[in-house]
């Protein structure tokens, strides 16, 4: 007994050790948020974006298959596609041609690559291979070519910490393509995303896809995001929660595309960030 | 330079770690590939190698990832001494430590992680951990039986 709590057991080097590591470490807690400390953040990320790269064949070979066949599956569905919208842009053109409508913009588009998966799974955050330097902006949209991704929340001058919808940090405003039904996708857990705020009695049906409206300045309106798949049997008194299910799979997201924003927005939107 | 394999297979682990992540991700559960590494080094060269272990392999993690710097850097820290401690001076000895060890350390890193993430995205922590951090920890020590069970079996 007397051993065990003799000065040397009770102040060794390991208790010693302990203590400064502990310390060290509720000193990052405290002063985590520092922008010293985000900035050395930023620069990690860079650091181990690179060394990343060699990793990158082994999720692309659990993913490769499959999206071989989907993307076999998209080709054929898109070939037909295809052929009745160079009908519908036709017949648009003209039509818009004559009643002198402003043509519409399309997304400057930005190819980027996941290279991690940082936090919990449930936290929905991955790391893109592109970055300030590459010209992309807080909050730009991130989609995939099968629907919505999230929004970049962090940048590096080489990578950039994209938020998906997997997580409560940000809602985003979508419609009902075929309906124009209008309601708020909200993530409840894993694999569980709802559109809040639809009315009663609103004409919503499964298998219906809902896109961006473009409300709030983050994600421009016309991007494919979620389809219905599962509708209230009981509905709450004035909404119901409508279940959806996101069309780009979250876990397997090999490539991206982030929407960067038209070159007077960037330049307004890097001064705000004191960055470069 | 005894300890360059060791750095070796840390960074190894946890560059696996950032590109695996959402492959290995099941339901919500995922494993923590670095917590194996820190409780194998607490188990077999001491406390002191557990504490600093778990401290730069936390530090890591915190650094890739969305939420406070120090979360992970502080459960590990902990994990890692205290699985030193008590297998060179503990009053007792497990029939299957390993395991044992990593079951404990993982539930306690979901804890501290999961308090501090369910304060950041506003989900109540109870919920998050019941769900999420149990399934997680067992994940874990699943991997790390599959994963270390050779070199522990040579060294203990």
């Amino acid at each position: 007994m007397v051993r065990v709590l003799s000065r040397r057991r009770i102040f060794g080097i390991d208790w010693l050790v302990f203590g400064i590591a502990v310390g060290i470490s509720l000193l990052f807690l405290l002063f985590g948020r520092a922008p010293a400390l985000q900035v050395a953040r930023q620069e990690g990320r860079d650091i181990a974006s690179f060394f990343l790269q060699p990793f990158r064949f082994i999720p692309e070979m659990f993913t490769l298959w499959h999206d071989n066949q989907v993307l076999r599956e998209h080709a054929m569905r898109l070939a037909a596609e295809n052929s009745r919208l160079r009908e519908a842009a036709l017949e648009n053109e003209r039509l818009r041609g004559m009643i002198d409508f402003r043509k519409v913009a399309s997304w400057p588009l930005l190819s980027a690559e996941v290279i991690g998966h940082p936090g919990p799974g449930i936290g929905g955050g991955v790391i893109l291979n592109v970055g300030a330097r590459q010209g992309v902006t807080r909050n730009a949209a991130v989609i995939s070519p099968r629907g919505l991704i999230g929004k970049v929340a962090r940048i590096a001058p080489h990578t950039c910490l994209v938020q998906t919808i997997r997580g409560k940090s940000f809602g985003v405003s979508l419609t009902i393509e075929r309906t124009r039904v209008q309601g708020i996708l909200k993530w409840l857990e894993a694999d569980v995303w709802i559109l809040d705020g639809v009315p009663t009695g609103a004409d919503v049906n499964l298998g219906d896809l809902a896109i961006t409206t473009g409300q709030g300045d983050v994600f421009p309106a016309g991007i494919r995001a979620v389809v219905v798949s599962e509708l209230p049997d009981e509905p709450r008194e004035q909404f119901k929660d409508v279940r959806v299910q996101p069309l780009a799979n979250l876990q397997t997201i090999e490539e991206v595309f982030v929407i960067i924003p038209e070159e007077e927005d960037a330049i307004i939107e890097t001064n705000e960030e004191g960055g470069e | 330079m005894f300890w360059l394999p060791r750095f070796g297979w840390a960074v190894l682990l946890f560059l696996v770690q950032l590109s695996l992540g959402g492959i290995l991700t099941i339901g919500g559960a995922k494993p923590d590939l670095l917590l194996p590494f820190v409780v194998y080094q607490g188990l077999r060269y001491g406390a002191v190698a557990g504490t600093i272990s778990g401290m730069l392999c936390g530090l890591a993690l915190d650094m890739m990832g969305s939420g406070p710097i120090g979360v992970t850097m502080l459960a590990l820290t902990i994990v890692g001494f205290t699985v030193g401690k008590l297998w060179q001076e503990g009053p007792f000895r497990l029939h299957w430590p390993w395991a044992t060890m990593l079951l404990a350390g993982g539930l306690f890193e979901q804890i501290i992680v999961f308090y501090f993430h369910s304060r950041d995205i506003g989900l109540p922590f109870g919920e998050l951990f019941f769900r999420y951090g149990i399934a997680s920890a067992f994940y874990t020590m699943i991997l790390g039986i599959i994963w270390f069970l050779s070199p522990l079996y040579k060294s203990k």
